[in-house]
């Protein structure tokens, strides 16, 4: 009778590529270095040989795409490129429109923390974020952290997570100009309309102003083909249209004596209509979602001297959500509102040469209201601090840090879940064995755990207060390798990690003599290898090849209850094999790329029978695209086609991804 | 070498992009028995998961102790579709409310579809058929448009509607009128009634209150009386005693129409003057009991080990031998079957589809 129906930190790498890729150099260079940077000191060194990209260097995986990589790969919001990060699989429940949700080594989204601008993005009724809601127009470099990151200029949250997907926007880069402005049109298959507008501009000498836009529309009638036995059905989605704003508004300050200020205003509305899963006879579908999300966030950092520095953050937001349905009982017609105040505080020092450490403090509240009937209307206070300490030395990098999370509750009827305290520790250290070469080794253990969201804790006749954390620990040891192979083979980056995962009191709805409810049953094991092969060949001065290859392997299975069915089973979604490879030709005439992503087969539920299985897929796109410039001028013009192989291939079992489609940019620059 | 090296690696990424392309054909169901070619058993009902569109039909064989695949789609090379809620046997059809796929099934003894009745109301939303009864040449189904619609049996056309009240459920035929569960749906605590319509008229006559939330089961017994579990407010130690309303059988004599309760229950199954009875409340698990009532003298038998069960999804007894089936729905595992003889020593287990939630016994 419950239908459940549910949904930056600006990191300093470059600067920390910097410091990295000087040590590589020389070690003449290291006493200028350090992980955090220190831009000043390294201005005078003229870096010859390319920087190593921060995958390569980081003490746990993090890998990392630019503007250009995303531009290339033809995507059209943040989770089609997310795809490619090996490791990570993109819940996508198909369309424009469809929810998409990122999950890390198979840990599930609620263990993934996604940062925009350096805070994070939050939702306390659900706890994973739809990913799809943020172009990729306005982005100008996406970073997955996997377990401990280097960088201990942190916010304490940003530790409080078994993976870091972080956004981050650009900043303007005004050259001699004192204004920038970027004009685009998407158009493609499905109806798909995209126009945005980027305008910045410099006010006086150290402040800038930039505002972006754009408007969404698609009608997502897409034809799919399916089988039901002996039975084809062809069919198009229905009530799969979109529209959706877009505003930003950001403002950057240097006010001297090392201070800096940002601040930015975000507004997102959308209206769309979710077609639900094929259901065999049954293509109706009228529900419809309405999101309304607002932020505000204010970021201010200090250097008060090369060896102490302070950053603090504080954002307000408030996200509406109204979902309606037209069903054979009538209108139903439900609203949430959620809000989260969050403000952070980090001071960093380093009191003796490569040995830094840092303090985070971070406070948040919480609270959700629902129209559902016996909606609790609960409250979340969390405290985060965070101590954390690394050590630095030409041929070995270790960082530990220290969580402690305290977290209390209210709810204005019934009761509310017990008050939680939990320490989490976390550790990676980073090897150079030949000091003359870049081969790294690395290793990193953190251990944490995800709070049981509020649809867990409180909706109706489901929740259950009585849960537990779900933790997780993750060991991770890799290798990496970058350089240059031969004046053919320019740039050449291989890293390989093994991985270890253990989750505890996995969280999930379960049968419980005849009521459905949340409870802490689950535990899995994950044995997994991720492989990231790529290379930058040049085959005359003016054509050259970039390659990328990833692949997956994550063996995920529950280990639970020896005497139980799925002992051993894969647990669902998860493909055993997956991966993503590109290659890109670069011409003077045009440029061209084409990218692949592939799984292999998952199953839908927890038990791996054959009833369950979902069949492997690959997506196949092509892009071309040429950039004109006149004077001041530039126009690029790309074209896309994706999903070659046309395939109604599925993510989510019944809800089958658009066929082959095309889409068509065209972007002037001043 | 250096050539070789990075050639090596080329093709090592290529040929791993090429490999991963490579699709599988579709599964062969797996074989399954004629239930005509047997001569006693039960079809077993698996509702299957919401929005998985894998409810099946399966048949038992209870001669030969074994359990077929999915009989309606061996039968009609299709699935069923999407919650398989209901399964009615009357006279030599097979009656399937399917409430996902909003459509009503009519299949031969061989699940082999005669006519498929596809379920909207006038504005074309799915009306989710829900639970059947059938008297009188006429299937009777409940449907969340909250209404009762009567299928003439002959003709399979639907001959009439009569709006009932909101979220019906489980309903029952006795003594010339329909008795139809009014589910608290949204729990707040308005859905406490029974529905009488009367057969000849077609016509609702009256609700009967009961305690909050009669739900699935609804049934008339051997002795005649209508028995209606109302699943309760899911009472908590938090609430004073007096808010509470345990899951409770509940007895309405067809005559008089009074109520009248048994004994707290949340599946009740009825073979002559035995009621079996499961019994569990989620926030007093200590209270949680199997046993058979005597419907004569009161007393009260323990029956099964409720400790065996993750969660017992349905109970059915055997008319033939009197054997007492019960299904245990896991979380995200295909369910099993035990199969009790009358004192509830375990004589059988199998294990069904997804969700099993009805056995129709098929008697000679």
């Amino acid at each position: 009778m419950v239908k459940r129906r549910t949904d930056s930190c600006r990191r300093r790498v470059p600067m920390c590529l910097v410091a990295m890729c000087g040590s590589l150099l020389a070690i003449a260079q290291v006493p200028a270095d350090s992980v955090n940077g220190k831009p000043h000191e390294m201005s005078g060194v003229t870096v010859t040989e390319r920087r190593l990209p921060v995958s390569l260097t980081a003490g746990a995986p993090v890998q990392r795409m630019e503007k250009a990589e995303l531009e290339r790969m033809g995507a059209l919001d943040v989770s089609d490129a997310v795809r490619h990060f090996s490791g990570v699989s993109v819940k996508d429940y198909g369309g424009i429109g469809g929810m998409k949700t990122v999950s890390v080594r198979s840990l599930g989204a609620q263990h993934t923390a996604v940062s925009y601008d350096g805070v994070a993005v939050g939702d306390c009724q659900s706890g994973q974020v739809d990913i799809s809601r943020f172009s990729l127009d306005n982005v100008s470099a996406l970073t997955l952290t996997i377990g401990q990151g280097d960088d201990i200029f942190q916010p304490a949250k940003a530790l409080a997570s078994a993976g870091v997907l972080s956004i981050e926007t650009g900043k303007p880069d005004f050259g001699a100009a004192s204004f920038r402005l970027a004009a685009r049109v998407k158009s493609g298959s499905f109806g798909l309309a995209n126009p945005s507008l980027f305008w910045a501009v410099r006010l006086g000498g150290k402040a800038g102003l930039s505002f972006y836009g754009d408007y969404l529309r698609a009608d997502g009638i897409y034809p799919f083909e399916y089988v039901n036995g002996t039975r084809r059905i062809k069919a198009k989605r229905n009530n799969s249209d979109i529209q959706a704003y877009r505003g930003e508004a950001n403002f950057y300050a240097s006010l001297g004596d090392g201070q800096d200020l940002r601040a930015k205003l975000y507004l997102f509305h959308s209206e769309r209509g979710l077609p639900g899963s094929v259901i065999y006879d049954n293509p109706y579908a009228a529900e419809r979602l309405h999101d309304r999300n607002y932020f505000g966030q204010l970021n201010y950092e200090v250097s008060f001297s090369p060896k102490w520095k302070l950053k603090a953050a504080g954002k307000f937001n408030y996200v509406w959500n109204r979902d309606t349905d037209k069903e054979a009982a009538g209108m139903r017609d439900d609203r949430f509102r959620q809000t989260e105040t969050y403000l952070t505080a980090t001071l960093w020092s380093e009191p003796l040469r490569g040995l830094s450490f840092s303090l985070a403090q971070d406070f948040s509240y919480n609270d959700l209201s629902t129209t559902l009937s016996n909606c609790q209307y609960p409250e979340r206070y969390t405290v985060l601090t965070a101590l954390s300490a690394q050590y630095w030395h030409p041929v070995f990098r270790i960082t530990a840090s220290l969580l402690n999370t305290y977290i209390t509750e209210n709810v204005r009827t019934g009761t509310a879940a017990d008050d939680r305290q939990r320490l989490s520790p976390a550790v990676s250290l980073s090897w150079r064995p030949l000091p003359s070469t870049a081969w790294r080794l690395r290793a990193s253990y953190k251990d944490i755990f995800r709070m049981p969201t509020f649809n867990d804790l409180y909706y109706r006749l489901i929740g259950n207060t009585r849960l537990r954390p779900e933790s997780t620990r993750q060991w991770n040891v890799g290798t990496t390798w970058g350089g240059r192979v031969s004046p053919v083979v320019e740039t050449l980056d291989v890293s390989v990690d093994a991985y270890y995962n253990k989750v505890k009191d996995k969280i999930v709805a379960v049968p419980t003599m005849f009521v459905w409810k949340m409870s802490n049953v689950g535990e899995v094991e994950t044995v997994g290898v991720d492989v990231n092969v790529s290379a930058g060949i040049r085959v005359a001065k003016s054509m050259r090849f970039g390659l990328s290859g990833a692949y997956n392997f994550m063996q995920a299975e529950d280990v639970t209850d020896r005497d139980s069915k799925l002992w051993r089973n894969q647990i669902a979604y998860t493909p055993r094999h997956s991966g993503s490879g590109s290659l890109t030709w670069e011409t003077p005439w045009v440029d061209v790329a084409y990218n692949v992503v592939f799984a292999s087969e998952r199953y839908r539920m927890p038990q791996n029978s054959a009833d369950n299985r979902i069949r492997p897929y690959s997506d196949h796109s092509l892009s071309a695209f040429r950039t004109f410039r006149w004077g001041r001028h530039a126009l690029r013009l790309q074209a896309d086609a994706l999903n070659l192989g046309g395939k109604n291939y599925e993510i989510v079992r019944f809800y089958p991804m658009p066929g082959r489609n095309y889409k068509f940019t065209v972007t002037y620059y001043l | 070498m250096k050539n070789y090296w990075y050639k090596t690696a080329l093709a090592a990424v290529v040929l791993g992009l090429c490999a991963a392309c490579n699709d599988d054909d579709e599964e062969t169901l797996p074989p399954t028995l004629p239930p005509s070619e047997t001569t006693h058993g039960c079809y077993v009902l698996n509702t299957g998961n919401w929005g998985g569109n894998d409810a099946t039909i399966q048949y038992f064989d209870a001669e030969n102790f074994s359990i077929g695949g999915d009989l309606f789609g061996s039968a009609n090379g299709t699935e069923l579709g999407d919650l398989g809620q209901d399964l009615c046997l009357y006279g030599s059809k097979l009656y399937a409310t399917v409430s996902g796929s909003s459509k009503l099934e009519v299949m031969d003894r061989d699940c082999k579809v005669i006519k498929t009745i596809s379920l909207t109301a006038d504005d074309g939303t799915p009306v989710e058929p829900r639970y059947m009864t059938a008297c009188g040449g006429c299937v009777y189904f409940t449907a969340y448009d909250g209404t009762v619609s009567r299928l003439d049996t002959a003709s399979l056309e639907v001959t009439g509607r009569v709006a009932v009240g909101d979220h019906p459920e489980a309903l029952t035929n006795a003594n010339g009128k329909l008795y139809v569960n009014l589910s608290d749906y949204y729990g707040n605590g308005t859905g406490k009634s029974v529905a009488v319509v009367d057969v000849a008229s077609f016509t609702k006559v009256k609700e009967i209150p009961v305690k909050q939330n009669p739900y699935t089961v609804c049934f008339t017994g051997d002795d005649s009386y209508v028995y209606v579990v109302s699943n309760g407010n899911y009472a908590t130690p938090e609430m004073p005693e007096s808010q509470r309303v345990y899951a409770t059988l509940q007895r309405i004599d067809p005559v008089t129409d009074t109520v009248e309760d048994v004994c707290r229950a949340t599946y009740a199954v009825n073979h002559g003057n035995k009621m079996y009875i499961l019994y569990s409340e989620y926030y007093f698990p200590e209270e949680k009991r199997a046993f058979a009532l005597d419907l004569q003298t009161g007393a009260e038998t323990d029956f099964i080990d409720l400790d065996d069960f993750s969660s017992p999804n349905a109970i059915g007894v055997n008319p033939t031998t009197g054997d007492v089936y019960v299904a245990d729905a896991p979380y995200g595992v295909n369910s099993t079957v035990r199969v009790y003889d009358a004192q509830g020593n375990l004589k059988n287990t199998f294990e069904a589809g997804y969700s099993t939630s009805k056995f129709v016994f098929v008697t000679e």
